[in-house]
């Protein structure tokens, strides 16, 4: 695999209240609104993307949206065209995309509870395929109205979160050919079906990019990490290999 | 309904079917364009703002032909919810 | 993705369609020109045709709906690949839109008007996440290896299809089953119905009369492989592009879909001149139809008409099965794979007058004769493009 993470960033959902104003995002969900802030800082850090190929993850998708087309149907007996286009799982990345005038290929990908590593798995078939550079985001929002339900089906001690996480990405060689700074290198991931601990505290299906990030992050200038066992809530887990570029 | 009342009424679901709450209201008025003169609406916005306006108003768009020949401008939608609904009827807003 | 690439093999394929259950079926209802449409213009698989598939796939039962589709073209594929069970080296991809709606929408409609518990919506909400289609899939085929979904709309399963072939071509599986399934719900019907796109007539693709999509329920999955040992066909070559212009209209001149189609001829190795057939995604919206017949003229020359033998022939299989959003470039994939087999190019079914305005070349009839490659095109929301050849196994590119 051997992802070099060029730039990262991360939104927890603070500060949104700018794009509320901002006419460009005037019909953005939420989960747009995020991956957007995320990636704000990889786009500072390189303005020219538009023909890197760009993967979105997300478990649920734009629930709310569609929470919302779903209770003006069931309400109102009104269908609302724009709450649909903002519905499907595709949409987050078509306004991301639209916004970075990407036109390269961009694909959305789903996988519960490994969305974030099926989101590095799908950059890196990508990257591996001949394009040079790939913008992975893992976007995740709670959606109030179900979250009571939702709740009852995990651990007691495990609650729902949000977030949203964008990291470019590219291979060793492109890396060198860019003279870009890599923050660390995903080695390799693997998935396992059973043998995860307890879950407990915030959790969303697809963090486990945040939580590699989280990894790297706080290792500083000091040694990353090898290896992150990423537990999931139904016992499953992942094993992300990580190191420092050489 | 007087008719700058409803101008006054369809700018306000205007602005709230496709959020242009940015937008300073004062600019806004019976010849303002939905399209690239004007508010610059897309396709689907102006979807938006026909579902808006059967649902506020009562009136029923019968077909997209309808819906292109009289959500044009401000004042043309005010027209024709104007001819379709009573004269003594007022607006389920 | 513009190098030139190894083939991967396509060695079983399996479809079950609102115009046949089986992929013999749906091929001979394509040929005949059998619209699988029904009065509102909805592509259904019916409750008597999903019990009759039970009978052929006993451990699907308890599948829902999509679920289930799927369960039996993977049987059905992983039959005449030869493939007992997939093993841990192995892949699956899975195209889906709405992924395992038909077991929470109700419920979310009924909680939406406090008809339900909160409780009662929360064991139904479980099942949302695309995620858990892929989840039930691999338990029900005793899977352990890599999968996931591609959600990217109408563009899904030519995606995953490409991407498949790449997995294998990196060693990262040795081999991949892929494919898509969707069924028909309220939020797509109600949702395309409010865009103004569906059409309650059969669809028209490229006709000057056109009027909208018929949305559709199906599924169809493909073996891949490196091994050509019981290959049908190949794919040769896969192109994905965006056209940043829009998040519901596809660009007017086609763009991108020109630049998927360019990038999948180039990986194949192979000149326009060299294809036999575009199999469009031609949907019979009049955005689609005009955005993509301006991308194929300009990549392929514009057709001065049927009898122009320098341009390929052009055609939509819609009118026959529906469209069936994700899964829809699985769906038409399989048609592609069924007529390298026999031999046989589909006209249009449905088109009764070209668009003047779109300058592709319209079989007047079906065509019996030996294909080379063939381009496949989805065009999805998003501005999400995505093209795949397909080629015959004795056909190599010129270069």
């Amino acid at each position: 695999m051997k992802l070099h993470i060029l730039a990262a960033g991360i939104s927890r959902g603070q500060d949104l209240s700018r794009f509320q104003r901002d006419p460009d995002f005037r019909k953005a969900t939420l989960n747009m609104m995020m991956g957007y802030a995320a990636l704000e800082p990889v786009i500072k850090k390189f303005p020219k993307l538009d023909t890197a190929a760009f993967v979105l993850g997300s478990s649920s998708g734009e629930l709310q949206t569609t929470h919302s087309f779903l209770s003006s149907l069931a309400n109102q007996g009104v269908a609302r065209p724009l709450l649909f286009q903002n519905s499907l799982y595709n949409a987050t990345l078509g306004f991301l995309a639209l916004k970075l005038g990407a036109t390269g290929p961009t694909v959305s990908v789903s996988n519960r509870h490994f969305t974030g590593e099926s989101c590095l798995e799908t950059a890196s078939i990508l990257i591996d395929s001949g394009i040079p550079l790939c913008i992975a985001v893992a976007v995740e929002t709670r959606v109030a109205a179900i979250e009571t339900g939702l709740l009852q089906n995990y651990p007691g001690e495990m609650t729902l979160d949000e977030g949203a996480v964008a990291v470019l990405l590219t291979d060793e060689k492109n890396a060198r050919a860019l003279g870009a700074e890599t923050l660390a290198v995903v080695e390799s991931i693997e998935y396992h079906k059973q043998g995860g601990e307890p879950v407990s505290g915030p959790y969303y299906d697809s963090n486990a990019i945040e939580r590699m990030l989280e990894a790297i992050i706080n290792s500083g200038d000091g040694e990353i990490p090898k290896e992150l066992k990423l537990s999931k809530p139904d016992g499953s887990f992942s094993r992300i290999r990580l190191s420092r570029a050489e | 309904m007087h008719e700058n009342q409803l101008v006054k009424q369809v700018i306000d679901v205007v602005i709230d079917a496709v959020n242009l709450h940015h937008v300073d209201r004062n600019t806004i008025g019976a010849a303002t364009s939905l399209g690239d003169t004007g508010l610059c609406l897309d396709s689907v916005d102006v979807l938006e703002v026909v579902v808006a306006v059967e649902q506020k108003f009562g009136v029923k768009v019968a077909d997209a032909e309808v819906g292109k020949v009289h959500f044009r401008t401000i004042g043309s939608i005010a027209q024709f919810i104007q001819a379709n609904t009573h004269a003594n009827t007022t607006a389920n807003l | 993705m513009t190098k030139s690439a190894a083939p991967i093999f396509i060695t079983g394929v399996g479809a079950v369609t609102s115009a046949g259950t089986n992929l013999e079926n749906f091929w001979n209802n394509a040929v005949s020109e059998t619209s699988g449409l029904n009065e509102l213009g909805l592509g259904t698989i019916s409750d008597s045709a999903l019990n009759t598939l039970i009978g052929r796939v006993p451990e699907a039962k308890n599948l829902c709906k999509p679920a289930l589709i799927a369960r039996v073209a993977i049987d059905d594929a992983m039959k005449e690949a030869g493939w007992s069970s997939l093993n841990k080296d192995d892949g699956l991809i899975i195209a889906t839109t709405v992924g395992q709606i038909p077991l929470w929408e109700d419920d979310m409609l009924q909680y939406l008007q406090q008809k339900i518990t909160t409780q009662q919506f929360g064991k139904s909400i479980l099942h949302q996440p695309l995620g858990s289609l892929a989840e039930v899939i691999s338990t029900s085929l005793d899977f352990h290896g890599k999968s996931f979904i591609v959600s990217s709309a109408c563009s899904a399963a030519t995606q995953a299809i490409g991407l498949a072939s790449h997995w294998i071509r990196q060693g990262k599986v040795k081999r991949c089953l892929v494919g898509g399934t969707e069924v028909l719900s309220r939020l797509t019907i109600e949702g395309f119905r409010s865009l103004q796109l569906l059409s309650s007539d059969f669809s028209k693709p490229f006709d000057q009369s056109r009027q909208g999509i018929n949305l559709s329920e199906g599924a169809a999955f493909f073996c891949l492989e490196a091994n050509p040992e019981r290959a049908t066909a190949k794919i040769s070559g896969s192109g994905f592009s965006t056209d940043a212009y829009h998040m519901a209209s596809p660009h007017p001149e086609g763009r991108g879909s020109y630049q998927a189609m360019h990038a999948a001829l180039q990986m194949a190795g192979i000149t326009p001149a060299e294809v036999t057939w575009i199999h469009a995604h031609g949907t019979g919206s009049r955005a689609n139809d005009q955005s993509e017949g301006a991308a194929i003229a300009q990549l392929f020359g514009k057709s001065a008409g049927p009898n122009d033998s320098s341009t390929p022939w052009a055609s939509s299989s819609k009118w026959i099965h529906g469209h069936a959003l994700a899964a829809s470039g699985a769906i038409e994939s399989a048609l592609c794979i069924q007529a390298i087999r026999k031999k046989t190019i589909l006209r249009t079914a449905g088109l009764v007058t070209p668009d003047p305005l779109i300058s592709i070349r319209h079989p007047a009839k079906n065509i019996q004769t030996e294909i080379r490659h063939i381009v496949k095109n989805t065009l999805g929301f998003g501005g999400n493009n995505a093209s795949l050849v397909f080629s015959a196994l004795n056909s190599e590119g010129a270069r």
